[in-house]
């Protein structure tokens, strides 16, 4: 008993919900950067490949700097570092680790998705979710009151307000008229 | 001597606001008008005592009076004279100093003239606006006093007071240490003023919305007499975080213009929440729904305000912006939790009150609309908030500290954006009440076809990143319903009124400044998104060591390495390096790497990108040679120089000029949706009358 | 001035069935009103945190240092816990090879380790610093005593550092005497280890 159209709109939204859906999980797929062609050991490292992962920590010397930027000599340290062990053959992963392992999980500028940091995108997703529980409960509530409510009289102003277009121009004209009244 | 002005003019100031705050709680509770007059008197009383003191220290530092403690902190012989006035802002004193002086023009102004309307809100709107005053007074006076002065033992160590400590001398230093060199920049001096004007501007729409609840009026009264004040606040934090963009993207280089630092974060935070205010309130004037979210929304924007103000003045949340420790935090906190916390039971205990008569005619209707709305606001906001508190949250539970980057935000972020951007489209497009799914069908299905068309051409011209293919498809359809808006418009009066179509433009937009200014700002974030989606996704960074006549390719660049000039002024400045100095303090190393640009059909140009070395240890910016053009930008650093090889850095962020000039659509839309149409300019600004029927149609 | 006008008539909202509407839920907002106050109790742990500043008297924080290899120094087998240490004083440096100031200690430190080494324990605690570029500079200055990076940056931020080079001098019970967080000299660390070595 529902029209195509309304059908056609509901698959429309409801592709959209999905949609959102997805693409929030696709949120936790860490690696939106282009992974680096891994260097062959014998290829020289240049800059570009050491700013590649240092764009991907933070040096804690400096506050919310990410290391490819940082300037201090702590950081052009860290940076050598890398380009030595790129050099050597060492994969981006590896490299991470060794500097996890070190001087502690806040290098990455982002968190490793386990343990406590997953709560880091648990709590806004599990949000959303709830939130879109909450707004679809609450539209149906609404509309449910709306429709207990629904004398004549209201049903009458609805209509009005709504004026079924018969053209676009038409349509516009209408509104821009009730605006002009309202003014 | 002067300082001994000051401190007394800012004792007079916080008694006058401590006065005001008593009187109107007195005036309002036990119902005396003329208690409520005085307080609303030495209210307005605070801005004139508070501009003296703000021209106490721009005088100290003009004459370079080094006996006060911040005129030696801020400002030195050498700084030139525009830079020692601005320096009013440049360290925590005097910045709280000149936040105390910007919200007490908000007060000044709203309170200037008698209330003629919303007279049973005024005790309690003085009380909560003059309250927040105080607490910022007194929080300066006791911890953050600029007019303290320096003393000095009998050893030679230098500290400074605000009442001279026993055996010790009042000591004037004959040179200050300068004005942090960051702070020379012209985006960075204008965006505080920018951002503390939103922030603080703030604070009325909240002594409104406290005022209506404690005054147990029912009415949305408090929102039609603060929404211009709310819309004011709005565009100037709009403006702050719009040139610190600007200011990052221009001054610090790193290629980029929002990094997701904590504080960049404590700003965006207050201004998401009242944006969804801002449209939300649209639904209570129409229908008279959601009340208390409308509440709940306005104290939100405002807590999240005070909250940010506090993480950052305290140093709870690290981030490149922090002030240095100092003792304010304890008070801070306890105002901050009386915030919190008192705002929350207020609107527990006013629930009742509140509630409102909610119901939906239809899922497809512009209430539903602008529920949607609210809900992705709030949990974009939820977002943010959680990446900005979290790394606090953690280093608590398992000591760890941890950090959250750009890469999280940007994943989580990105998807609620584009569900925003779809209701923009769509939500202006459904009516009140309910609308059909062929009227919306009919309005939406050229959009989309064009948005449908946009895909494509992007994705056979070689664009293969999927969201970005999105993105751009939702932008273009938004794009093109918000546009048709404006065309259908000038069309229909066209034909009512016979005038032509630019008339018929100008006068749809002033007949109807709020919807089509509304619009406009749309439009501008619209823009924005264009330039976010390209900057973001598709830039391009390389960086080289190049000799002398070394060339780097990027893009269609040929970028040239030439020379490098270091110029150390400890040395001495002579030969080119003079045209370095000609605007810049002597305690600043300046190192230039001289390139030329060569592009395919176009002059080769020549830039100079630098490194500025602060000789007082504390850092180092190194700003960029930018080359724009309409579809990107050449940005190019210069990393330095060692054993003759310029370290050069490249960066291309493609269709980043629709970022800044998006910002400017916004403001000019903003503008034109708040500028007051002629019928209006007849009420006062603090509680205009109704205007025609407002109440909901039932 | 006019006296107050009549309360405005409130908007429709005033239908029969929200007159009669039972207090919904005020678990909700007690819930609400909760959360509130938690997060305000972390922001004050957080000050709490913040504000804390490096112990310059009292109980030592506890730490475990892992030498790097080759400098065992005197404090005994690695990994050395500082609990495990009490009876004699201990010097706890803090120090980075990329921190200039250090650099200016580093001499003095050795020297005064080598007058004392049989009855003060000396431990460099390597910040934030890469392993080549430390051993680097232990080489440069000859440095003897045991040194080892403060691994994953835990022991820094027990003692509140707020950068290299600090020092910190304890007593025979763990508990701090001296403490300062800028370059030392000769005079100034042998007399505060005098001091020490003289009670008991």
């Amino acid at each position: 008993m529902l029209r195509p159209i309304k059908l056609a709109l509901l698959g429309l939204w409801t592709a959209a919900l999905l949609l959102l859906i997805a693409l929030t999980s696709a949120a936790l797929a860490q690696d939106t950067v282009p992974p680096t062609p891994t260097p062959a050991a014998k290829q020289p490292v240049t800059a570009d490949d050491v700013n590649h992962i240092a764009k991907q920590m933070y040096c804690p010397v400096c506050e919310n700097e990410p290391l490819d930027v940082c300037r201090t000599a702590a950081c052009q340290q860290w940076r050598a570092q890398i380009g030595q062990m790129l050099g050597e053959g060492q994969s981006e992963q590896q490299i991470k680790d060794y500097f996890v392992a070190r001087y502690g999980a806040r290098v990455l500028a982002q968190p490793p998705v386990e343990g406590t940091s997953l709560l880091l995108y648990v709590l806004p997703i599990g949000g959303l979710i709830v939130g879109a529980v909450i707004v679809v409960w609450l539209l149906r509530r609404l509309r449910a009151r709306g429709a207990r409510a629904d004398s004549p009289q209201s049903v009458a102003v609805a209509t009005r307000a709504d004026s079924p277009s018969k053209s676009t121009g038409d349509e516009y004209t209408d509104r821009v008229e009730k605006d002009l009244k309202n003014w | 001597m002067i300082a001994d002005l000051g401190l007394m003019v800012l004792v007079i100031a916080a008694l006058s606001a401590m006065y005001a705050f008593v009187m109107a709680i007195l005036g309002g509770t036990q119902r005396r008008p003329d208690y409520i007059e005085s307080a609303r008197r030495a209210a307005v009383a605070v801005m004139p005592l508070l501009t003296l003191a703000c021209l106490v220290i721009i005088y100290a530092n003009l004459v370079g009076d080094y006996s006060i403690e911040y005129t030696y902190r801020v400002s030195n012989n050498t700084t030139p004279t525009f830079l020692r006035i601005t320096a009013l802002w440049g360290g925590q004193n005097g910045s709280i100093l000149f936040w105390n002086w910007l919200m007490s023009l908000y007060i000044f102004f709203i309170f200037l003239r008698p209330w003629k309307n919303n007279r049973d809100l005024l005790p309690w709107v003085i009380a909560v606006s003059i309250g927040t005053q105080a607490f910022f007074i007194l929080l300066m006076l006791f911890f953050a006093n600029p007019f303290a002065k320096l003393f000095v033992d009998s050893a030679g160590n230098i500290s400074a007071a605000v009442f001279q400590p026993a055996g010790l001398l009042p000591y004037t230093s004959p040179d200050g240490t300068g004005l942090n060199p960051l702070l020379r920049h012209p985006g960075m001096i204008i965006h505080p003023p920018m951002l503390y004007l939103g922030f603080v501007g703030l604070t009325i729409p909240f002594a409104f919305a406290i005022g209506s609840m404690l005054a147990r009026n029912k009415t949305d009264s408090w929102i039609r007499a603060s929404r211009r004040v709310t819309l004011i606040a709005w565009l100037f934090l709009s403006m702050g975080l719009l040139l610190g963009a600007r200011w990052a993207y221009d001054v610090l280089g790193w290629g980029g213009y929002w990094g997701w630092d904590p504080v960049e974060n404590s700003a965006l935070l207050p201004w998401l929440v009242a944006t969804a205010f801002l449209h939300s309130v649209i639904i209570q004037e129409k229908r008279g729904m959601f009340k208390v979210w409308n509440m709940i929304l306005i104290v939100l924007s405002f807590c999240l305000m005070i909250l940010g103000t506090f993480v950052t003045r305290t140093g709870v949340i690290s981030s490149v912006h922090s002030f240095a420790r100092s003792s304010l935090g304890v008070p801070f906190l306890g105002f901050t939790a009386f915030v919190l916390v008192g705002s929350a039971v207020l609107i527990a205990s006013r629930w009742h009150l509140l509630k409102s008569d909610n119901k939906l005619d239809s899922f497809l209707s512009r209430e539903a609309m602008f529920l949607l709305n609210n809900f992705v606001f709030m949990t974009l906001t939820f977002t943010v908030f959680v990446g900005t508190y979290y790394s606090m949250f953690s280093e608590l539970i398992t000591g760890d500290k941890l950090t959250v980057g750009p890469p999280v935000y940007n994943q989580l972020i990105g998807p609620q954006v584009a569900v925003l951007i779809l209701l923009m489209g769509i939500g202006p497009l459904v009516a009140w009440h309910k609308s059909s799914p062929e009227a919306l069908g009919k309005m939406t299905w050229k959009p989309a076809v064009f948005a449908v068309a946009v895909m494509v051409l992007l994705f056979v011209t070689g664009v293969n990143m999927i969201f970005v293919v999105i993105g751009f498809g939702l932008v273009a359809f938004t794009l093109a319903i918000t546009l048709t808006e404006y065309w259908r418009g000038m069309r229909a009066r066209h034909k009512l009124s016979g005038e032509n179509y630019f008339a018929a433009f100008t006068h749809l937009i002033s007949r109807n400044r709020r919807r089509y200014g509304g619009y406009m700002i749309h439009l501008g974030v619209l823009v924005m998104g264009i330039g976010v989606i390209g900057s973001l996704n598709y830039q391009v960074q390389t960086q080289r060591s190049l000799t002398p006549g070394g060339t780097m390719q990027v893009g269609d660049y040929t970028i040239t390495y030439e020379l490098a000039l270091t110029c150390d002024p400890t040395v001495g400045i002579s030969g080119d390096c003079t045209a370095w100095y000609t605007d810049r303090g002597r305690d600043i190393e300046v190192i230039a790497g001289y390139l030329s640009v060569a592009r395919p059909g176009q002059p080769t140009v020549r830039m100079a990108p630098y490194r500025e070395i602060f000789l007082n240890g504390t850092g180092e910016l190194t700003p960029p040679g930018v080359l724009s053009s309409v579809g990107e930008d050449l940005y190019l650093l210069f990393l330095g120089e060692q054993s003759g090889f310029g370290t050069i850095k490249a960066y291309i962020n493609p269709l980043i000029q629709f970022l800044w000039i998006g910002g400017i659509i916004l403001v000019i839309g903003t503008l034109v949706a708040m500028w007051p149409s002629p019928l209006e300019r007849r009420q006062t600004v603090a509680a205009p009358e109704r205007i025609g029927t407002l109440k909901a149609v039932k | 001035m006019s006296e107050s006008l009549p309360p405005e008539t409130s908007t429709g909202a005033d239908s029969p069935e929200e007159e009669t509407a039972t207090p919904q839920r005020p678990f909700g907002r007690t819930i609400a009103i909760g959360v509130v106050v938690v997060f305000v109790g972390i922001l004050a742990l957080a000050l709490f945190r913040t504000n804390q500043s490096s112990p310059t008297s009292g109980p030592a924080p506890d730490f475990t240092l892992t030498l790097f290899d080759g400098y065992p120094g005197n404090a005994g087998k690695t990994p050395i816990a500082l609990s495990g240490l009490k009876g004699k004083p201990v010097v706890v440096n803090f120090w980075a090879s990329w921190c200039v100031p250090c650099a200016q200690e580093a001499p003095y430190l050795q020297a005064v380790y080598e007058k004392y080494k049989d009855k003060v324990v000396f431990l460099g605690v390597d910040w934030t610093d890469i392993e080549g570029d430390a051993r680097n500079y232990l080489q440069r200055f000859g440095i003897t005593y045991a040194n080892g990076p403060d691994l994953g940056t835990k022991i820094g931020p027990r003692y509140h550092i707020t950068g290299v080079p600090e020092t910190y001098v304890i007593d025979r019970d763990g508990n701090v005497q001296y403490y300062k967080p800028s370059p030392l000299t000769v005079a100034e660390l042998s007399a505060v280890l005098d001091r020490l070595l003289q009670t008991k």
